[in-house]
């Protein structure tokens, strides 16, 4: 049977090139991978690769029933479960540590952050709302799934598009996108998270966007949402090594600066795929 | 039997799945698309371990939402599939974990299944752990009405007005013995299923008639396996071995 990852001569190589600032796949400390993006014939399906990272976001709507106590507002799902595929390593059916942490940030991020407008979701006011669903699909896991999940997650948010809607009396219908052209998503803020991870070693620095072995090997994690506008959404630090406040503030803002790139990114990549549909406006 | 509906297959192994050691995506048109990997043979739970052969395990998801019952029975053809077409024999006591990943909605027909069952083959082929009797392809058929021809249905927007159809699979393999098709080694049926929707109904012939027209059609299909494999790249070339050597004929 195969010993667990890591070995010891990985640990001893990884920690040693740490405390020389040298990363084993060549990336500068504060370096995030390049995401790219692949868009699906679909509107709201993206697939995100970090490197060998890579989730599969799909948004889709349907019209239902509200709340009872929140008879004007949408609903959001999310549904974020790891398959084995992702590694052998996940088991069906039984969730592992990681995979809770994603569920609860993904929610956080996505979903409490206020990221959508979900009063624009209404459609008749205690009678039928848009229930917007979403569901992430990891497919490999090289490290820092949280991010490309997060990442993934508000790009599908950002490429979907829900079909118009036209309410006469108590009459609602709803006009197929060849008839009417679909509308975007009423988003508030694009929050993007940047994970970093310490190392029990005092001397080294922390580093940006784990792979698969540092993530293994590090003794904490930090998670910080941020969107382009400098305002923390979310801050998750559960554990891990003592950090002083000031390294902290050092963290969000290297957080900001990368946050803006990634931000002009995917307004770029999205504006490329939304060009490359034929939307005529007849 | 026109080859128009399979025209359009696409077939894609080239950027490996990092976690898995085979995997390999396989659409008949953009709306019906499936992505399968394998991990294998790795250590099996001790509850789940077979003495004289390998476990199979299958895990079937869809595009939204979380699994459910429909999701459950394609697992279940998929693994009885993949036990009749590998050698469990040769890794006792070892696992066979098979994730298939259904990358557009499901339809009310077979062809998400039979792209699904198309993509575990090219998977399988792709992890290269696990010997194996012969190559699966599948075809969905369908017919509108009943007593009207049959034929390969894989289009979404054409799968609302069939009133009856099925998927067939086939074992394509040259020690095998079986009716010959083409270019394509002999095959030997290794699963199907065949059903009429509500108010319609079939006969037996028309289910012979079902699977000629698949058999026909899955040849076509086991021909455009052959050649994504033979266009693939292996690790350190540069140039795949088509375009090394044009003239080559295997």
């Amino acid at each position: 049977m195969r010993p667990p990852s890591p070995s010891i001569p990985e640990k001893k190589f990884l920690y040693d090139a740490l405390k020389q600032s040298l990363r084993l796949d060549g990336r500068d400390m504060l370096d995030f991978r390049t995401p790219t993006f692949t868009f699906g014939p679909e509107l709201g399906w993206v697939e995100c690769a970090m490197g060998k990272t890579r989730v599969i976001a799909q948004l889709d709507a349907k019209m239902v029933k509200p709340l009872p106590e929140r008879p004007f507002e949408g609903i959001i799902t999310i549904h974020s479960e790891i398959s084995p595929m992702a590694s052998p390593d996940y088991e069906p059916g039984r969730p592992s540590e990681e995979e809770v942490t994603l569920t609860r940030m993904l929610d956080k991020v996505l979903r409490r952050s206020d990221t959508i407008d979900k009063e624009s979701l209404c459609i008749l006011a205690g009678q039928r709302v848009w229930q917007l669903r979403l569901t992430v699909h990891v497919l490999a896991d090289a490290g820092n799934i949280l991010d490309c999940s997060c990442l993934a997650g508000i790009v599908a948010f950002k490429h979907f598009r829900k079909p118009e809607v036209e309410v006469v009396g108590d009459e609602v219908i709803v006009h197929s996108p060849s008839e009417r052209a679909p509308i975007s998503l009423a988003i508030h803020h694009t929050p993007f998270c940047v994970t970093f991870a310490f190392f029990p070693d005092a001397l080294t620095r922390p580093v940006v966007d784990p792979s698969l072995l540092e993530q293994r090997l590090s003794s904490g994690l930090m998670s910080i949402a941020m969107n382009a506008q400098r305002e923390i959404c979310v801050l998750h630090k559960a554990g891990g090594v003592p950090t002083a406040p000031e390294e902290v503030l050092r963290l969000i803002n290297v957080t900001s600066i990368l946050v803006k790139d990634l931000d002009k990114r995917v307004e770029a990549r999205l504006l490329e795929d939304w060009e490359g549909r034929k939307v005529e406006v007849r | 039997m026109s080859s128009t509906a399979l025209r359009s297959i696409s077939i894609s192994s080239e950027e490996g799945l990092d976690g898995v050691d085979g995997s390999a995506r396989f659409s008949f048109h953009p709306s019906c698309s499936a992505l399968a990997s394998v991990s294998g043979p790795i250590t099996a739970r001790l509850a789940a371990e077979h003495p004289a052969r390998a476990t199979v395990e299958v895990y079937v998801r869809p595009l939204s939402s979380v699994p459910g019952t429909a999701e459950k029975s394609r697992g279940m053809a998929i693994r009885e599939i993949v036990e009749r077409s590998c050698l469990l024999a040769q890794h006792p006591r070892t696992l066979i974990q098979v994730v298939v990943q259904a990358l557009t909605n499901p339809t009310p027909g077979y062809a998400l299944l039979a792209a699904e069952i198309n993509a575990c083959t090219l998977a399988l082929i792709n992890a290269g752990s696990i010997a194996m009797r012969g190559v699966v392809c599948a075809v969905p058929v369908g017919r509108v009405k009943k007593g009207s021809a049959i034929s390969v249905e894989v289009d979404v927007a054409d799968d609302v007005v069939l009133e009856g159809g099925g998927c067939f699979a086939f074992l394509f393999g040259f020690a095998l013995s079986g009716p010959i098709k083409g270019s394509a080694p002999p095959c030997e049926d290794v699963w199907s299923t065949y059903s009429a929707r509500p108010g319609s109904s079939f006969d037996q012939a028309e289910l012979v008639r079902a699977r000629e027209v698949a058999r026909e059609a899955a040849a076509e299909v086991w021909q455009c396996v052959k050649n994504s494999i033979r266009h693939q790249k292996t690790i350190g070339e540069t140039q795949s071995p088509h375009e090394v050597d044009v003239k080559m004929e295997i």
